[in-house]
């Protein structure tokens, strides 16, 4: 880096690019001020997002036929430019990392300067927008003077820009809606996060079945006066399973009896199947001094009562609610077109119809598995192909620096 | 209740016997004595062909012997391995040992054979000290087919990542206060960093394709994604900067050393800014 250079002549390095990063910057904070803390949201919309997308991709173009000599094309292309560029993005979501985003809570001039809502803010905008430039004014150069020995540098960037541009100007076309079913009922009207009915899907869904598997619950020590949960580093519970066995604190549990699904009748539980019927199970607990006591404990369930076991005067036994394992909702989905398609929908299995994306997204928390309703969640993003696209030869970029290595090991 | 208690003695014995993780510490002791043999030989007067020849065979064929554990376990619980802390860290040792093989055969760095072998090894006696962990229940969201790739592919990145930034400490406290330094530590660095970023991407976008799968979207900007972004933003400068060396050595290095404290963050201290209010990624909470 030549330091004798007067600033602003050809050509452009780190003092150039540290100038225009940080006016991009002032000027962000200063468009949110003078919006009142708006930001983006109104803008960027469909179809605006298309103009946008035109206009950069034009930008780009017509600085790399026409204004291919210019000082400033040439500073886009250089090292300094990159750096500048991800340095500039990197300080703006550093803000964001470090401050909670959507918060109703934040102050006036948080929200004024656009720090509430960073993804939305003209300082994230304009700091995209230099970094597109450069990031694809850089791969326009590698791909016309395209050498195979520069394809993982061509691939990896070119991927990295469609990424950029589809996650930031495409995801504004995303429909994130949510569906809720009952057993037994169709439904094809899909809500918002808030519940307010959106969208007429061109589908509708049946839910015939809501299932959910647990694990089976834990067994925990309380402390009887604070009632906070015994906690250790190398065991605090022992698992509620027939001839399992632990130790807690200074107590030794085995289950002696397990029950999933039980009832209380008399002192004793019983198997049975009802809606909230929740496990149970019979312990024996000793401790080092050869105290035993034995007895049932119950985790509960929205109708029933817990039942806890009491050791001593410092500890009592308790069952944990069981933890979800794996949800599925059986489902129909209704077209006009075809018969109807059955699918189970459980979480991390989408299942894809028609641009639509579905997902197991919930249930009713309190009924637990007697729940019969269910929440999927459906999502449109016609965008999703060009940003895998770019995530894929991402992929492949990485794989070749795998391979290649730093250059200054090429010898 | 007496009779209750000899029952199921005898059948968690029978349960034990067709988990096969009994076999377990027998199986491994054997397989972690087979690799130690396999670093002595590629360590020792590794030039000569004998040796090296030795060492390579018997560190594959221990690789070999878990591939062949795990695929016996896979057709005994008759479903794949992947749900149990356990049984992930089984993965891990596999794909440690099999990476760090590649990875010797590609660059010939003794270093990261030992380094990666011994990661390997300590997730297996972690699973003979801690073998109650196999029952330790895992969210659906972490059903997936990816949680493996993803963790394991970001581990790696950490570990060679975190070696660069000891270089780089170290360079910087050469240069203040030694005041010389070697250029052949910056070559190191680059190396690490090279291929650190490489897997770095890779766990990222392996993140992103799991989250579309899972949550619905790739990416949300949840703080735990956007001190992942961070990351990789920084030591994407780092590599930018040493091309011709664009960036004076010195702030090369102090990028790099900056570039570790926010790989903390990201890793272990997200969880504890005001940012994370609403994170999906905290699996920890209780």
């Amino acid at each position: 880096m030549n330091t004798n250079r007067p600033t602003w002549t050809k050509p452009w390095s780190y003092k150039e690019g540290i100038l225009i990063s940080l006016s991009l910057l002032v000027l962000g904070f200063g468009l949110e001020y003078l919006s009142n803390g708006i930001g983006t949201d109104n803008l960027l919309i469909y179809p605006n997002n298309l103009y946008m997308g035109i206009i950069i991709v034009t930008l780009i173009l017509f600085l790399a036929i026409i204004g291919k000599s210019w000082t400033i094309t040439e500073w886009l292309q250089s090292t300094a430019a990159a750096i500048c560029s991800i340095g500039l993005l990197l300080l703006v979501s550093l803000l964001m990392g470090l401050t909670l985003q959507y918060d109703d809570g934040a102050g006036e001039t948080i929200r004024r300067l656009g720090l509430s809502h960073i993804l939305t803010s003209w300082q994230y905008l304009l700091a995209n927008l230099l970094l597109l430039l450069s990031l694809g004014l850089t791969t326009i150069k590698s791909i016309w003077n395209f050498s195979w020995n520069k394809l993982g540098f061509t691939i990896s960037h070119l991927g990295l820009w469609i990424v950029i541009f589809g996650g930031n100007f495409g995801s504004i076309q995303l429909e994130r809606l949510q569906v809720k079913l009952i057993e037994g009922e169709i439904s094809n009207i899909a809500h918002n996060n808030s519940g307010s009915p959106i969208k007429e899907l061109p589908f509708a869904i049946k839910l015939n079945d809501f299932i959910l598997e647990e694990y089976n619950p834990k067994i925990a020590l309380v402390y009887n006066e604070a009632g906070i949960m015994f906690k250790d580093e190398s065991s605090s519970i022992v698992i509620a399973e027939l001839g399992n066995y632990g130790t807690i604190s200074n107590w030794n549990i085995e289950i002696l009896e397990y029950i999933y699904s039980s009832a209380k009748a008399g002192n004793k539980y019983y198997q049975i199947n009802e809606p909230g019927a929740a496990p149970s199970a019979f312990i024996r607990a000793t401790n080092l001094t050869g105290t035993t006591v034995e007895g049932w404990v119950h985790c509960g369930s929205f109708n029933r009562q817990y039942e806890s076991l009491k050791l001593d005067d410092e500890y009592s036994a308790i069952m944990l609610f069981p933890e979800p394992k794996e949800y599925i909702s059986k489902i129909e989905i209704l077209t006009t077109e075809r018969p109807p398609e059955s699918i189970s929908l459980e979480v991390n299995k989408p299942y894809y119809i028609d641009g639509w994306k579905l997902y197991q997204m919930g249930y009713d928390y309190e009924l637990g598995r007697w729940s019969n309703t269910s929440i999927i969640e459906v999502i449109r993003d016609p965008w999703l192909r060009i940003v895998y696209a770019g995530i894929f030869m991402m992929l492949a970029g990485a794989m070749f620096m795998f391979w290649v290595g730093s250059k200054k090991n090429m010898k | 209740m007496g009779w209750i208690k000899e029952k199921y003695e005898i059948e968690s014995i029978i349960n034990e016997f067709t988990m096969d993780w009994i076999n377990f510490p027998i199986y491994t002791c054997f397989i972690l004595i087979i690799w130690m043999l396999g670093l002595l030989f590629v360590s020792i007067n590794s030039k000569r062909r004998f040796n090296s020849t030795l060492g390579n065979l018997l560190l594959i064929f221990g690789v070999l012997m878990l591939i062949a554990m795990l695929s016996v376990l896979w057709i005994n619980l008759e479903r794949p391995p992947l749900r149990t802390l356990g049984e992930t860290r089984l993965w891990y040792s596999i794909f440690l040992s099999v990476v760090g093989l590649i990875f010797y055969w590609r660059w010939k760095y003794n270093w990261f054979l030992v380094f990666s072998f011994s990661m390997s090894g300590l997730f297996i006696i972690l699973n003979i000290i801690y073998p109650e962990n196999f029952n330790k229940s895992l969210m659906p969201a972490l059903h997936s087919g990816w949680f493996v790739p993803h963790v394991v592919v970001y581990i790696i990145s950490y570990a060679l990542l975190g070696a660069s930034s000891i270089v780089a400490v170290k360079q910087l406290f050469d240069t203040y206060v030694k005041g010389k330094s070697s250029s052949n530590a910056i070559s190191l660095a680059d190396n690490l960093v090279y291929l650190g970023f490489s897997f770095l991407t890779m766990g990222l976008l392996f993140g992103a394709l799991w989250a579309k799968e899972a949550w619905g979207h790739y990416w949300t900007w949840d703080p735990k994604e956007t001190w992942a972004f961070l990351t990789w933003s920084v030591y994407l400068i780092y590599i930018h900067g040493r091309i011709k060396d664009s960036l004076k050595e010195n702030t090369a290095m102090w990028v790099l050393a900056f570039g570790f404290i926010i790989l903390l963050i990201c890793w272990f201290g997200v969880n504890y800014l005001p940012s994370t209010a609403n994170s999906v990624h905290t699996y920890s909470k209780t």
